[in-house]
């Protein structure tokens, strides 16, 4: 009995540890962004010899926005010779092949692959794309997407770069006023990508590549073994693979895109936990990977380790709250009531993103917003709901681990009942 | 009774800072999106395409003199033919000229100016913004607030404040002592001011580097004459001797040093500052996070082809660079 | 004319940063926020002393006399002050209904409440509940505290965060490009709304692990203990950034952009 006490006080300091950690590193990045010098992505670069791309967007029943980002796409300020649009119909049940078929009709530079066989989900969907693609580059973005006319020459001229593998934009919710959802979540994205991303761009550790409002180079990455279609969270996936590899993943926060947030708490869980068991799966997969690697600094490793471990650490606190509960009635929580405290530090971080108050305060205030910061209290409801869903997707991602099963891919449902309001 | 009164504050200190947060929920103050322009592509002379919409919207066929027009405000504009403002005087309106402008010395114009013809602008004026639609030559010790930009050559003298951007469709040719943030031309010459700028020349073919080209890392130094045939990524800085050649990209996590005549087919990038030597040439786009200098006689681009200078702390161009495309930074921009 | 009156870039908020130098926040931090936690340091036994006297006289219309008590003892570099008292211990009834009602939260509020995070939140508090009455259905006699160590372990707890959330605050705040005199404000305004709140909830909660239940102790340990002081630390952090963003608002001299 000693022992199993013994154990569960050492978990409790571990637990509070790495809270302190991750509010240490964050609390570093929030200075950074603030005061610190900004590494600027290359968007001022004007090259006439920029490199062909093809733009893939996997599609699974998405007849709803299918049109409204191909719309924006051939408005798009790229050489239309460089260029080829190829939307991926991925086992659509809908309309959507009826839509991408009329765009191609009218447009030669958008060629529609139309799935019916093989492996379903996105990585698989990509794989094919790329099989079919003729473009040096591949920019991805999911369906509800809508990209401005600038967006993918700010993508593609960062592979001006040699050592440049990748490129992740700035994601920005549309749908920001729907409902409560969408306004916590419009803050975790701007706590995620004005601060968090382009701090570790700034820092020179490891900008996570997105999987969307993004860009890789084909050859390269087909070489590395193109996408892994057991693995749900293909883009954590091809960053970790292409850094390991020698290749420089970029965060380019002039490079902004709407998307549609989910509107409805089942679907954020749904996506969450998705995200979870994805992440979760390339940290079993890449986490000695990561320190044997040979091309990346001490610092890239260091925080490398820690942005695979931020799927696992809701499921740390998860467990450190039910180690404290153990303690508390075994009568040992004594010691440990002077420090409890800084377990709740993870309380207003948004597990995933992992941006603490602080953090997502700091993006609002350089975005230039007012009235949304008065928000922040309302990240304690995430609290126990990322937490839960975040703690389940871990213990998926456990299970494929243990038992090799295939994780079946699971697509965001799409909320957009009409054109969508811009900022034009 | 005190306990009732405990529990109230309790209650009421616990609720009282969810409260900003559902008034804002309910008010939506800021629940817009973000706001990204959809329409936004990089262009250098974004400034002066979207003034001249603007002008010809609102003049439309209006006779000379001053009329009240509204550009993205309500102004004050002054239409004219051919138009002189002598030495030492002011124009105080938006300035519209159908033909062609001159300015004596120490003119000023002090909002912006729109010329159909060509322009020539007297030693010290002082202007808003000009855009005109044929040559500019520009007098000594001008300053520019804003912009400048033309669709034929433009000749700026020594010692010109070039305010955010200088840029034309012709020549930009930009003589010492002058400072600048933006410069765009095809291509930008630093040269005298009395000196013909060199002629265009015929565009040089070259391999172009193939995607997936062999790498070397770890490369700190290249000596004088060396030639390779990869791109080339050092973790610390780069020093290229004199008439090194490398056929491929460049990419430096320290600093860049290239020696006098050394040449690059292909792109330089450093996170620290980058020096070129003099006559070197570089066939594609510099990039620092730091600082660039362009030693004399350096060519960066060649003809028929857009590249890019970017310093993002400072660019110095010294006498004799050509730049075929574009130039930019936050910090100082000198010709020297 | 000036030269430099409209040159400026309206800086785009993808570079853009404060005009300043970090420094200061550093030297605002020794001094303001430290300060603040050492006060902790130095006069948590008066403070402790205090709160206990404070909660003594709220509860004493439902104890009798002589069972509230004011208890020091050396804790960290001093005396420390609790609180002791009658626990209500919970009858078997009592905690076979609450058990009940734990389950019954447990199980009916996902089909009641469409709000998915006070779903789980509130599945959280009602599954500690559960477990408490549950052990004291199955193990009364083993379960380890007394209403006066729920008092202890209170005060040992309320201490720290009497202490960091001058710390916290002053991270948060500090940083901020506001002037020195609006951050004092918001700090001492945390550190005293810390103290008022720690106060006030002391002398609830003992009341309701001495006249209601010891039942409930778990539940205002975790789930409205330490979980409950973000809240107000981030509201005032909020409401002060909000504020200075405000009116801050088209002051560009106050952006620098990339370096």
């Amino acid at each position: 009995m000693e022992v199993v006490i013994l154990i569960l006080k050492g978990y409790l300091l571990f637990t509070i540890g790495m809270m302190v950690i991750y509010s240490i590193r964050h609390f570093i990045f929030t200075l950074n962004r603030l005061f610190y010098e900004q590494r600027i992505y290359y968007q001022d670069i004007i090259d006439s010899d920029l490199k062909s791309v093809t733009v893939l967007i996997p599609m699974h029943n998405e007849e709803k926005v299918a049109a409204h980002i191909l719309d924006l796409l051939v408005e798009a300020d790229y050489d239309r010779d460089k260029l080829e649009i190829i939307p991926i119909n991925d086992f659509s049940e809908d309309g959507t092949k009826a839509v991408l078929d009329g765009y191609a009709a009218r447009y030669p530079f958008i060629k529609p692959m139309h799935r019916n066989d093989g492996d379903r989900g996105k990585p698989a969907a990509l794989n094919a794309g790329m099989e079919k693609a003729s473009g040096e580059i591949i920019i991805v973005f999911d369906a509800d997407y809508l990209p401005p006319k600038g967006l993918l020459r700010s993508i593609a001229v960062c592979f001006t770069d040699p050592e440049v593998g990748a490129v992740m934009g700035r994601v920005v919710p549309i749908n920001t006023g729907k409902n409560i959802l969408t306004r916590l979540l419009d803050l975790e994205r701007t706590g995620g990508y004005q601060v968090d991303q382009q701090a570790r761009y700034n820092l020179k550790l490891m900008p996570q590549y997105g999987g969307t409002v993004g860009g890789f180079r084909r050859k390269e990455v087909m070489e590395l073994g193109s996408f892994n279609t057991r693995i749900l969270a293909e883009d954590t996936e091809l960053t970790y693979r292409l850094s390991i590899n020698g290749w420089k993943v970029l965060y380019a926060n002039r490079a902004e895109c709407y998307e549609e947030a989910p509107e409805e708490w089942n679907v954020r869980a749904r996506q969450i936990r998705r995200w979870s068991r994805g992440h979760n799966d390339v940290m079993f997969r890449y986490f000695f990977r990561l320190l044997k690697a040979r091309h990346l600094s001490f610092r890239e490793k260091f925080d490398g380790t820690l942005l695979l471990l931020v799927y696992v650490v809701p499921v740390i606190l998860l467990l450190g709250l039910i180690d404290s509960l153990a303690l508390f009635f075994l009568g040992e929580m004594e010691i440990f009531a002077g420090f409890f405290f800084l377990i709740f530090i993870g309380a207003y971080n948004t597990f995933g993103n992992f941006a603490p108050f602080y953090q997502v305060g700091t993006g609002c205030f350089l975005d230039g917003a007012v009235h949304r910061i008065l928000l922040l209290p309302l990240l304690l409801f995430n609290f126990f709901f990322n937490m839960w869903h975040i703690a389940a997707g871990f213990f998926d991602a456990l299970l494929d681990v243990v038992t090799q099963r295939k994780a079946l891919w699971q697509k965001t449902e799409r909320f957009r009942k009409s054109e969508p309001r811009t900022g034009t | 009774m005190l306990l009732f009164l405990c529990t109230i504050i309790f209650v009421g200190m616990f609720l009282l800072p969810f409260t900003p947060a559902v008034r804002e929920v309910i008010k939506k103050e800021d629940a817009a999106p973000l706001f990204i322009n959809m329409g936004y592509s990089k262009d250098p002379r974004y400034f002066a395409v979207s003034f001249r919409k603007l002008m010809l919207k609102a003049v439309g066929d209006a006779p000379e003199g001053v009329h009240e027009i509204t550009l993205s405000k309500p102004e004050r504009i002054r239409i004219a033919g051919q138009a002189e403002v002598s030495a030492d005087s002011a124009i105080d309106t938006v300035f519209y000229v159908k033909k062609s402008l001159k300015s004596g010395n120490n003119a000023t114009l002090r909002k912006e100016v729109y010329s159909r013809g060509d322009v020539h602008l007297g030693e010290e004026n002082m202007i808003k913004a000009l855009a005109c639609d044929g040559k500019v030559t520009i007098g000594k010790g001008a300053s520019f607030m804003r912009w400048l930009d033309a669709e034929g050559d433009v000749t700026i003298s020594e010692d010109c404040h070039l305010g955010i951007s200088a840029t034309c469709d012709g020549v930009l040719s930009v003589a010492p002592g002058c400072r600048f943030m933006r410069l765009y031309g095809a291509p930008v010459i630093i040269a005298q001011s009395k000196i013909t700028p060199a002629a265009g020349g015929k565009p040089v073919e070259f391999e172009p580097i193939a995607n997936g080209a062999p790498t070397e890392r770890g490369i700190s130094s290249l000596p004088a004459h060396n030639v390779k045939n990869c791109n080339l990524i050092a973790e610390g800085s780069l020093s290229v001797g004199e008439h090194a050649v490398i056929h491929g990209h460049v990419k430096s996590h320290g600093k860049i040093v290239l020696g006098a005549s050394a040449v690059v087919i292909g792109n330089l990038f450093a996170e620290k500052d980058i020096e070129i030597g003099p006559g070197s040439r570089v066939y594609g786009s510099v990039f620092s996070q730091g600082s660039i200098k362009l030693q004399r006689g350096v060519t960066v681009g060649s003809v028929g082809r857009i590249k890019s200078v970017i310093g993002k702390k400072g660019v110095t161009l010294e006498h004799g660079v050509t730049v075929y495309g574009y130039v930019a930074t936050e910090g100082k921009g000198l010709v020297v | 004319m000036s030269v430099d009156a409209k040159s400026i870039i309206l800086y785009h908020r993808s570079y853009r940063k404060i005009a300043a130098s970090p420094r200061p926040f550093v030297l605002q931090f020794f001094f303001i926020a430290l300060p603040l936690s050492l006060i902790v340091v130095f006069f948590y036994p008066d403070i402790t002393r205090t709160v206990c006297l404070i909660a003594k006289e709220v509860l004493s219309p439902f104890f009798s006399e002589g069972s509230l008590r004011i208890v020091s003892y050396p804790y960290l570099t001093g005396n420390a002050h609790y609180l002791t008292l009658p626990g209500k211990f919970p009858s078997v009834v009592f905690s076979l209904l609450n058990a009940i009602a734990g389950l019954l939260i447990l199980l009916l509020l996902p089909k009641i409440v469409r709000f998915k995070p006070l779903v789980i939140l509130g599945s959280v508090v009602s599954f500690i509940m559960f477990l408490s009455a549950v052990f004291f259905l199955f193990l009364p006699d083993q379960f380890p505290y007394q209403a006066s160590d729920y008092s202890d372990l209170y005060i040992k707890q309320q201490i720290s965060i009497w202490f960091f959330v001058p710390v916290i605050m002053g991270l948060a705040v500090l940083p901020l490009p506001a002037s020195l005199p609006s951050k004092v404000v918001a700090m001492l305004t945390s550190f005293i709304y810390s103290l008022i709140f720690g106060t006030v909830r002391y002398a609830v909660f003992l009341f309701i692990i001495g006249k209601i239940s010891l039942l409930y102790m778990a539940v205002l340990f975790f789930a409205l203990g330490p979980l409950v002081d973000f809240v107000y630390i981030v509201g005032i952090y909020c409401v002060y950034a909000a504020r200075l963003a405000k009116n801050i608002k088209g002051n560009y001299t106050l952006w620098k952009w990339s370096y």
